[in-house]
């Protein structure tokens, strides 16, 4: 049987933590108002600066977040891989795009326009916003968790990188 | 327990705090009625370290300062201080449920407190805002490490 295309987004949102909370009902719902979008390798997602609202949750891939330093250059801080989610705080406080993002493989998204989320039953919204907040919640501790260390370490950073701290 | 009396002033007092601007009025008179609002003064533990709760703290007047103690050396250092509007003990309510920090008053601080297993109480339009405007402190929390390099992290 040929599976529609609708049907393998959804097969792919479940296997995706995020979206564990909801169920078949409220998964058509985000495929609705949201969509599956699939990136080639080094293919542009986000470009910092950007004034966007849309958020990314990865579902299979990974991608590579990149800065744009002062001597312009493009730095290469981080990936992040299926589960994360992109974009986050830029949509709940209404921000540009703080670093770019490019798929560093053949990459899966969901993607959605955050002001669409009003349009989504209640009950899908609340579970929503629960779990972005659980997912910086997450992402708050582990930094929290280290922040002795950390602090020494950005001292030190900031000491050789001639900033103040 | 809040009296019915003092729910006008109290209702006036959130509507002005950003934590709750989105907010309706019938919202905003429930919210009071399912939490408590409770004064403290100049340095004053509002909650402890470590301590098992559930309660969910919206600044509604003065500062309060975030604290942690370091086992090695009993140290105690200033981690940040939140002001009137920043809400506090969103990571306990939605993880695990232990204060990862203390919280002190900074100056007279009027703090609202609703225990965070009754938000699931409340009509889902407002359990929305909830989670919504508790995802934003995170994000606004989460903002002053974004500067650092990732492999400080």
């Amino acid at each position: 049987m040929e599976i529609t295309s609708g049907e393998k987004w959804k097969t792919l949102l479940k296997a995706t933590s995020f979206f564990s909370p909801f169920d078949d009902a409220e998964l058509d719902e985000f495929l609705k108002f949201g969509e599956g979008r699939k990136y080639r390798m080094h293919e542009y997602v986000i470009r910092e600066k950007d004034p966007s609202s849309r958020l990314y949750i990865i579902l299979r891939g990974r991608v590579s977040i990149v800065k744009d330093s002062a001597m312009q250059n493009k730095t290469q801080i981080g990936t992040l891989e299926a589960g994360y989610v992109i974009g986050e705080i830029a949509t709940l406080l209404k921000e540009k795009r703080t670093a770019t993002i490019i798929a560093s493989e053949e990459t899966f998204m969901f993607t959605l326009e955050s002001a669409l989320i009003e349009n989504m039953s209640q009950k899908a919204q609340t579970k929503f916003y629960k779990q972005l907040a659980i997912y910086l919640a997450k992402k708050l501790k582990a930094i929290s968790l280290t922040t002795a260390q950390q602090t020494i370490w950005l001292s030190d950073w900031y000491k050789e990188h001639d900033r103040g701290f | 327990m809040i009296e019915d009396s003092d729910i006008e002033s109290w209702k006036m007092l959130l509507k002005g705090v950003s934590f709750f601007a989105d907010f309706d009025d019938d919202e905003i008179t429930l919210v009071i009625k399912m939490g408590e609002i409770k004064k403290f003064g100049h340095h004053e533990y509002i909650s402890k370290e470590n301590s098992i709760a559930s309660n969910l703290y919206v600044i509604i007047k003065g500062s309060v300062g975030i604290i942690k103690q370091y086992k090695k050396d009993r140290r105690k250092q200033l981690l940040n201080t939140l002001e009137e509007g920043d809400c506090i003990g969103e990571m306990a309510i939605l993880l695990d449920g232990q204060r990862t920090a203390s919280m002190l008053s900074m100056n007279e601080t009027v703090v609202y407190v609703i225990d965070g297993l009754k938000i699931r109480d409340l009509p889902e339009k407002t359990q929305v805002k909830f989670y919504k405007n508790m995802g934003s402190s995170l994000a606004k929390k989460l903002k002053i490490y974004s500067s650092v390099p990732k492999e400080f992290m």
